[in-house]
């Protein structure tokens, strides 16, 4: 807590300002209160005794500061540390405040910590884990997806970029890409076609930042002997050349239903139906209570069971609030039909993926589209459709 | 006010006095919970993947033990309601302490909800103004209402009767019979809410009937007087507190009637799983012989169905059920019957088989969850031994109260209050 | 109040049972209507009723220098009702034009190359269909030397037309008619670019080896899920 420090205080102390970097620290904090009479080039790299007077005229303090705060401090000497605090508690102004805990950063008196560490989350350390700290606290307090202006989702786009690039160097692009209007999403799968490659599962898995360290993967492709259409025989293990003589193969991820069950019994309406007939997650809102898993008959959706853990160098940086974000432990993900691609007007990373062209995809409200031709000219079926589910993914073939 | 205070500062004297073997009671009630707390820590370090779920089973041994409490929560209904509307005397000096055991199982609820919950800490998201409440389309926020209702009338209804008894007055009825009524309602209500949380899910076949809730509601009126039974055979000998026989022998009845109902139930859901056997009986099969050669569950429900029927048999001879060591051999054969079949037997095979027919890893609790399992209900045994303590306390102050006053008024008698002296609780 | 109670128990065990039907039909009353439109209606729907044109396109998604506009209902094809792509093939071929080096009939050809001991694409065995039906030459112009129709520049119909390389498919829906219908409607092949106007195709000859159209058999892209990874405490 204190301000100046040397070399002989043990290792687990705070780092004081002068490691930090004065010049730097001062930089930010002037920009982030909007100090603009002080010409960052002015203001000394290395901590130093200027005189008072000196130091007033460098930050641009009004001349009779120290007059209005009631105390005495001589021009021709540096201030000393308890009249600099006294004036710092006695004077109200946010930028003044702000430029004398420049100064005391400038003379090595370590104001910015005893400030800081009264403001934020104890244990924050150096600078950058003040902001986060700060900015973690800050997005503990936001509100639901859909409640939010703006102005707020802007907010918290900046602070989980910021927030990622704090812990990795990599900055993210989080888009917050509304719905289109006249679209609804569907999906075909032909099962005539899919061959087993698995191709889908490793496009999800690098498209969708899926969690490496409990290998998640949102599709599963099932390998069903010949001689019915039971998912119950089928293997979606299987490790061998594909496709296997005798067999058929079935992809299930989550339908996306017009009727989801999975939203219904959300007790905080974490998870909904985007209008564009996506489901998505609120991965900030979700409790983690885990109903939505039990609900779904489709086995549609995952849980982080621990933090999950995406390798820095195979982040995919181009992200939607709703979709591959990185997300936390605790929380409710799923497939989202790429929603960071398809609103763009792309396809999901599975049809991308998949090199027979058994995945079709498009939108249900374009009678022109692929996937309206299929759903009139192929014979198509969906799975489990007496649960009144309406699921937005059928199954055809040749 | 100074009353109130004073009657916390005795309840808190009540409750940190005691024998040696109270205390012992306590400190290892309270190392336990220590455990549970450290076992928890490492859950909230490490997430949930140090517990034996997984993306197949998303609900466990947690969840068993909310299913389990609520039904012995709701159990206090069965007290509750000979005592206050029947005035059946037999139960007036049990009631209270069923419903101590209420708010301690609904305590215990609660906590292995938040112990279940991936992110604890955003909890507040529920809190209606400031989160979001999906009521009353969820079953969840159903269950978080009508939890947390039971739990405040069942603090303030005996509240009030004890706080009356302190002060060695007699409750007024008009007061405690509305929030009596209430809870009655609510009692059944909790039950049957928490059955539909798993019956409205048409993805889980095994979950998806309509004779959950019923069958929720009859197990729970056999395990929880059962719990009760056993709970104040042990009061009666450790606490000057009187209870007469008759009480356990009536709360016999009651167990055994619920236990017998739950019985036919039972049979009925296993004739219509097994007599011809359909997709969706799968998790049935998986539950008592085991599929796909995977089997862990099925000695445990084995167990668990010949000891409740084991229990529900000799509780039905009178004759045995008038012996107290068999009375409380069935109780407790009973009650861990019902734990385990309304636990781990009801909760696992909802996710097993999955969606799509298969089993990939069987659910098997790991040392987390059983000591938090066990810290949680470390917690509900203090609570209840705190509550009970003091009722206690209150109660025997007031047999002595009145005693005093009868003694008092023997030379000039009050026969209509004479006559009376067993008042409602 | 007392005695008022004791005659009313029959009424108040009826009490639970109200509340719980109370609870069932406020939590279900919104589920009995099977909540909101199918999918087919919403469909039927949206056949009734202009809908805006969604401002989304798969232009900037496609390098479109490298595509070709498939010709409207050429070869007796009816091409879909929006712009349509096909991927050009020339491009992709290894010695095009053929006409460089087939300047002579084929034998002469082959003798010549056989003396040179540099043999050009005989390597290839027709393992599409059967000997008695596909040959070289049912698909390729081999013994052409002429120009115009004749051209050894392009592919040749079964009635003797020439069709050009970069629309294949036309050749190929002389026989498989149907799964070029389902091609160009969009039940089979492959899409370029997004789901959103203009419509890309891969050509046939992109996915099936026109000379060998059997798919390989290989190991999958990934192994199958571990379920160890990430439990109980390690990693």
């Amino acid at each position: 807590m204190s301000g100046t420090r040397d070399d002989s205080v043990p290792r687990n102390r705070l780092p004081s300002a002068r490691e930090i970097g004065v010049d730097d620290l001062v930089r930010r904090m002037f920009a982030t209160y909007g100090v603009e009479d002080v010409p960052a080039e002015r203001i000394p790299r290395e901590p130093t005794a200027l005189p008072w007077g000196e130091l007033k005229q460098t930050f641009a303090l009004p001349a009779d500061i120290e007059e209005r705060a009631g105390i005495e401090i001589r021009d021709d000497v540096p201030p000393d540390r308890s009249r600099l605090e006294l004036l710092l508690s006695r004077e109200v102004d946010r930028r003044t405040a702000v430029k004398l805990l420049a100064i005391g950063l400038v003379l090595g008196f370590g104001f910015l910590q005893t400030a800081c560490r009264a403001l934020l989350p104890v244990g924050a350390r150096s600078d950058e884990e003040r902001e986060k700290a700060k900015l973690s606290l800050e997005e503990y307090f936001k509100r639901h997806y859909r409640l939010m202006t703006d102005e707020e989702k802007r907010a918290t786009i900046e602070r989980l970029e910021r927030l990622y690039e704090l812990e990795t160097g990599k900055r993210p692009h989080i888009s917050t890409q509304g719905p289109h209007e006249g679209v609804l999403y569907g999906y075909a799968f032909n099962i005539s076609k899919c061959r087993g490659y698995l191709e889908c599962i490793r496009g999800c898995i690098e498209e969708n930042n899926l969690d490496r360290g409990t290998d998640m993967r949102y599709i599963r492709i099932h390998e069903i002997p010949a001689g019915g259409f039971s998912l119950a025989r089928a293997n979606d293990s299987f490790y061998h050349e594909v496709p296997a003589e005798g067999h058929m193969y079935v992809g299930t991820q989550c339908y996306h239903c017009e009727n989801p069950p999975c939203v219904e019994v959300c007790p905080v309406q974490a998870t909904w139906k985007e209008p564009d007939g996506i489901v998505v997650v609120d991965y900030d809102w979700c409790i983690g209570c885990r109903y939505c898993q039990a609900a779904c008959p489709y086995d549609g959706r995952r849980f982080n069971w621990r933090t999950p853990h995406v390798p820095v160098e195979e982040i995919n940086l181009n992200q939607h609030y709703l979709g591959n974000r990185l997300r936390r432990k605790g929380v409710m993900e799923k497939c989202t039909f790429c929603i960071q691609r398809v609103r763009q007007g792309r396809l999901p990373a599975c049809v991308e993926a998949c090199p027979t062209g058994a995945r079709v995809f498009g939108n249900l409200l374009d009678p022109n589209s692929e996937i309206r031709w299929i759903l009139e000219n192929k014979k198509v079926f969906r799975l489990k459709e007496d649960l009144g589910t309406e699921p937005k993914f059928w199954y055809y073939m040749d | 006010m100074r009353v109130l205070v004073a009657f916390f500062r005795d309840a808190l004297d009540s409750a940190t006095a005691g024998s040696l073997r109270y205390h012992l009671w306590m400190a290892f009630l309270t190392f336990m919970m220590v455990l549970g707390a450290y076992a928890y820590t490492v859950q909230l370090r490490e997430g949930l993947a140090v517990t034996g779920m997984y993306d197949y089973v998303s609900w466990g041994l947690y969840i068993s033990n909310i299913t389990f409490l609520v039904g012995v929560a709701a159990a206090a209904l069965m007290l509750v309601l000979p005592t206050y509307i029947f005035r059946d005397t037999d139960f007036v000096r049990a009631v209270l302490f069923g419903e101590g055991m209420a708010v301690a199982a609904l305590i215990m609820c609660l906590a292995f909800v938040i112990v279940d919950m991936g992110g604890p800490a955003r909890l507040w998201h529920m809190l209606p103004v400031v989160g979001i409440f999906n009521w009353p389309r969820s079953m969840l926020a159903w269950d978080v209402i009508v939890l947390n209702g039971y739990l405040f009338i069942n603090l303030t209804v005996p509240f009030y009767i004890l706080y009356n008894h302190y002060q060695g007055r007699r409750p007024n009825p008009r007061v405690y019979l509305p929030g009596v009524l209430i809870s009655l309602v609510w009692a059944v209500g909790i039950h049957l809410v928490t059955a539909f949380l798993y019956a409205g899910l048409p993805a889980r076949p095994f979950w998806n009937s309509s004779l959950l809730g019923p069958r929720f509601l009859a197990s729970a009126f056999s395990a929880g007087p059962a719990l009760m039974i056993i709970i104040l055979t042990v009061i009666r000998r450790t606490t000057p507190y009187t209870i007469a026989d008759s009480t356990l022998h009536k709360l016999g009845l009651v167990v055994t009637g619920a236990a017998q109902v739950n019985l036919v139930m039972l049979i009925s859901e296993m004739f219509k799983e097994f007599y011809w056997p359909t997709e969706h009986s799968r998790s049935a099969i998986y539950l008592f012989f085991g599929l796909d050669g995977q089997r862990a569950l099925v000695p445990w429900m084995w167990l668990s169905l010949s000891m409740v029927s084991l229990a529900t048999l000799a509780l039905t001879v009178p004759a045995l059920r008038r012996r107290k060591a068999v009375l409380l051999t069935a109780s407790a054969l009973l009650f861990v019957g019902i734990w385990i079949e309304k636990g781990m037997g009801l909760i696992v095979p909802g996710f097993v088989p999955e969606p799509w027919g298969r089993i990939f890893v069987e659910y098997s609790p790991t040392w987390v969850e059983w000591t938090v399992t066990l810290g949680i209900w470390a917690l509900g045994a203090w609570v209840f031994t705190i509550l009970a303590k003091v009722a206690v306390g209150v109660e025997v102050r007031y047999q002595r109260l009145r005693a005093e006053a009868e003694a008092a008024r023997a030379s000039a008698p009050e026969p209509h209050l004479v006559s009376s002296p067993a008042s409602p609780a | 109040m007392r005695r008022l109670l004791s005659h009313m128990w029959p009424v108040l065990s009826l009490l639970p049972l109200l509340a719980a039907a109370v609870m069932v039909i406020t939590a279900c009353a919104g589920n009995v209507r099977v909540e909101g439109p199918s999918v087919e209606e919403r469909l039927q729907e949206a056949e009734h009723q202009v809908l805006p044109t969604p401002q989304v396109s798969s232009r900037p998604f496609l390098e479109f220098e490298q595509y070709r506009l498939l010709q409207a209902a050429a070869g007796g094809i009816e091409a879909p009702p929006v712009e349509t792509y096909v991927l050009t093939r020339v491009d992709d071929l290894t010695a095009y034009p053929c006409s460089t080096c087939h300047v002579k009939p084929l034998d002469e050809l082959r003798a010549e190359s056989e003396a040179e001991g540099q043999l050009q694409h005989w390597e290839i065995t027709l393992n599409h269909g059967d000997e008695s039906t596909l040959t070289c030459e049912t698909c390729h112009n081999v013994n052409a030397d002429g120009e115009g129709e004749d051209t050894v520049d392009a592919l040749r119909t079964l009635a003797g037309k020439p069709v050009e390389f970069d629309a294949a498919y036309q050749q190929c829906a002389q026989c498989h008619a149907s799964a070029v219908e389902d091609w160009l409607g969009g039940a089979h092949g492959k899409r370029v670019g997004g789901w959103a106007e203009p419509r890309v195709l891969q050509n046939c000859a992109d996915c099936h080896n026109p000379h060998d159209p059997e798919w390989d058999v290989r190991w999958p892209a990934v192994p199958p899920k571990d379920f160890s990874r990430g439990r109980g405490g390690g990693p």
